[in-house]
């Protein structure tokens, strides 16, 4: 197969050795297109390859092929393909990095919690919904996830939630009682008092009012949080997890005030993969429902019959067609016809009718 | 009657002959008789009931019970034959003549049980099928329950008649009565020296 390939490129490269040298492209002009300034003539020039034309044979060709300076390149100070007049490029100072969000940062700070944060997050009252005593989240998002809170828990009359934010390695005071912080705070009513680490949602402590844990029980109540965590833990982004964490408490939380049983955990989203694969048996799900119902019909319906049958089999009359029969051994009524049994150990039937 | 109606053709038993033991007269039986005197009261009240609904189901049958000891020289078959064939059974009306009952002849201490049958019945029911009725009551017999034993063989009975009455409806002429035995024709034989002159004779003439 290479063969006559090869030894069309020897033709050519015989027929291209033949013919004259182009004149040098004037260089002077760089808009001046050197195809347009000197047309090759059609009987003397060979005919263009496509990699002539993109510069691929330059190497081999070099007094063939002009090379192509693209206009202005020799102008910008970097010589790239996108000179500063087609493309102008941003300035510097456009590209300096923005500082990172508070709230990454905040993953790994560490240290006491000065009295300020302790008497804001633990005073006498509860903190709001959510409480960023440090100031870890943006404001929009603080906002969001404050509003979140308010609507979906706080205001619904069920549980009244405080989440206070600190950073991922900042540790609670161990002097404060926090139950008795609780009972104070909430009184009667249902209440939960949640400290949120960022970007370590593992570390979440909650403590809940009596009243919580008397109507669901500390387990439950629990559970919810762990939850929760567990589906951060999931998502790296600290902002993104604590907003997972916010979003699936307060729905949890709800359910669990409305309907007193927790919902089942939902599943981490299956991969792509597995989905595909198990779109089928979910399809065939209604196949096997649809065939399990026909097969109880079909085994009722028998059942159903045969008890019909033998219902009709204790109350039916039966009717033997009658027959003429003729009469033998002097019997008028009887010919004996029958059976003789003998059920004794060792018996012998007695003789015979004849 | 057809040839062959009044006897055996082959050892000539008959009627007659049982009648010398049991006698030529009519009979009245009840529909259960415990003659041996083992069948409690309340196994004859289940007896009763079950005869009860055999005719409610068989409007056209009846059958018997006939529980005693019989001599050891007298054959089960022999007497059920005579029954049927003598007896009026009590409380079973017109429309069922006996050609239409059967009778179970149970002797307990000889250990036997015959089932025998009108000429009505034996249509429908084989010698196969009346000894596998019987064998119903096999193993209850044998732990001298015969009460339950006769419940069974009821029930056996009931069960087979309805089966054949449901093949009957669908092929009647299964069921038709066979011929009547032929009766058996005098010896013919082809003698050697048919047609054979006697030599004497031959010479005499010669």
């Amino acid at each position: 197969m290479k063969l006559p390939a090869l030894l069309f490129v020897s033709l050519s490269l015989g027929c291209v050795a033949q013919t004259p040298a182009p004149p040098p492209a004037s260089s002077s002009d760089p808009l001046k297109d050197p195809l347009t300034e000197n047309p090759p003539a059609a009987s003397s020039v060979t005919p263009m390859s496509d990699k002539e034309e993109t510069g691929a044979m330059s190497d081999i060709l070099p007094g063939f092929v002009d090379p192509l300076t693209l206009p202005g390149e020799q102008s910008t100070a970097f010589g790239s393909l996108f000179p500063s007049a087609l493309w102008p490029l941003p300035p510097d100072e456009e590209f300096e990095e923005s500082p990172p969000p508070p709230l990454a940062s905040a993953v790994s700070e560490g240290g006491a919690l000065t009295p300020g944060i302790i008497a804001s997050s633990f005073g006498e009252a509860a903190p709001p919904a959510l409480h960023d005593p440090q100031g870890l989240l943006p404001a929009a998002d603080a906002a969001a996830l404050r509003s979140l809170l308010e609507q979906s828990v706080n205001s619904r009359g069920g549980f009244r939630m405080s989440l206070v934010l600190l950073g991922g390695a900042q540790q609670v005071p161990v002097s404060l009682d926090f139950d008795a912080l609780v009972s104070r705070w909430f009184g009667g009513a249902k209440g939960l008092l949640v400290v949120y680490y960022a970007g370590h949602p593992e570390r979440t402590l909650a403590w809940f009012s009596p009243a919580a844990r008397d109507s669901h029980g500390g387990e439950t109540m629990r559970s919810v949080l762990e939850l929760g965590t567990k589906e951060a833990s999931r998502l790296n982004a600290p902002l993104q997890q604590l907003q997972r964490f916010c979003f699936r408490t307060a729905i949890r939380l709800d359910r669990l005030h409305r309907d007193g049983d927790l919902p089942q955990p939902d599943e981490a989203p299956a991969p792509l993969a597995a989905a595909t694969v198990e779109q089928p048996s979910s399809m065939l799900w209604w196949a096997f429902a649809i065939g399990a119902q026909a097969a109880g019909l079909g085994a009722a319906a028998v059942w159903w019959l045969r008890r019909k049958r033998a219902a009709n089999r204790g109350e039916e009359v039966i009717l033997l067609p009658p027959q003429e029969c003729t009469p033998r051994l002097g019997g008028m009524h009887s010919g004996g016809s029958g059976a003789l049994l003998a059920f004794g150990s060792g018996a012998q039937p007695r003789k015979g009718l004849a | 009657m057809l040839p062959g109606g009044d006897c055996c053709l082959h050892c000539g038993f008959a009627l007659a002959v049982v009648d010398e033991h049991y006698g030529g007269d009519a009979v009245l039986l009840e529909r259960v008789t415990d003659a041996a005197g083992v069948l409690g009261g309340e196994a004859m009240q289940q007896i009763s009931v079950a005869l009860d609904e055999f005719e409610r189901r068989f409007p056209q049958l009846f059958t018997a019970v006939y529980c005693g000891a019989l001599p050891q020289q007298s054959s089960l078959r022999q007497f059920g034959f005579w029954l049927l064939n003598r007896a009026a059974v009590c409380g079973v009306d017109a429309t069922r003549p006996n050609e239409n009952g059967t009778v179970l002849v149970l002797d307990t201490h000889g250990a036997s049980a015959a089932l025998v049958h009108g000429y009505f019945v034996e249509c429908y029911l084989t010698a196969t099928d009346s000894s596998a009725i019987l064998q119903a009551g096999r193993t209850a017999w044998q732990r001298q329950q015969w009460g339950e034993g006769i419940l069974a063989v009821l029930a056996a009975l009931t069960d087979r008649l309805r089966k054949r009455a449901a093949e009957a409806a669908k092929t009647p002429e299964r069921f038709a009565p066979g011929r009547a035995p032929q009766e058996p024709k005098a010896p013919r034989f082809q003698r050697i020296r048919q047609g054979h002159r006697k030599p004497e004779q031959t010479r005499r003439k010669s």
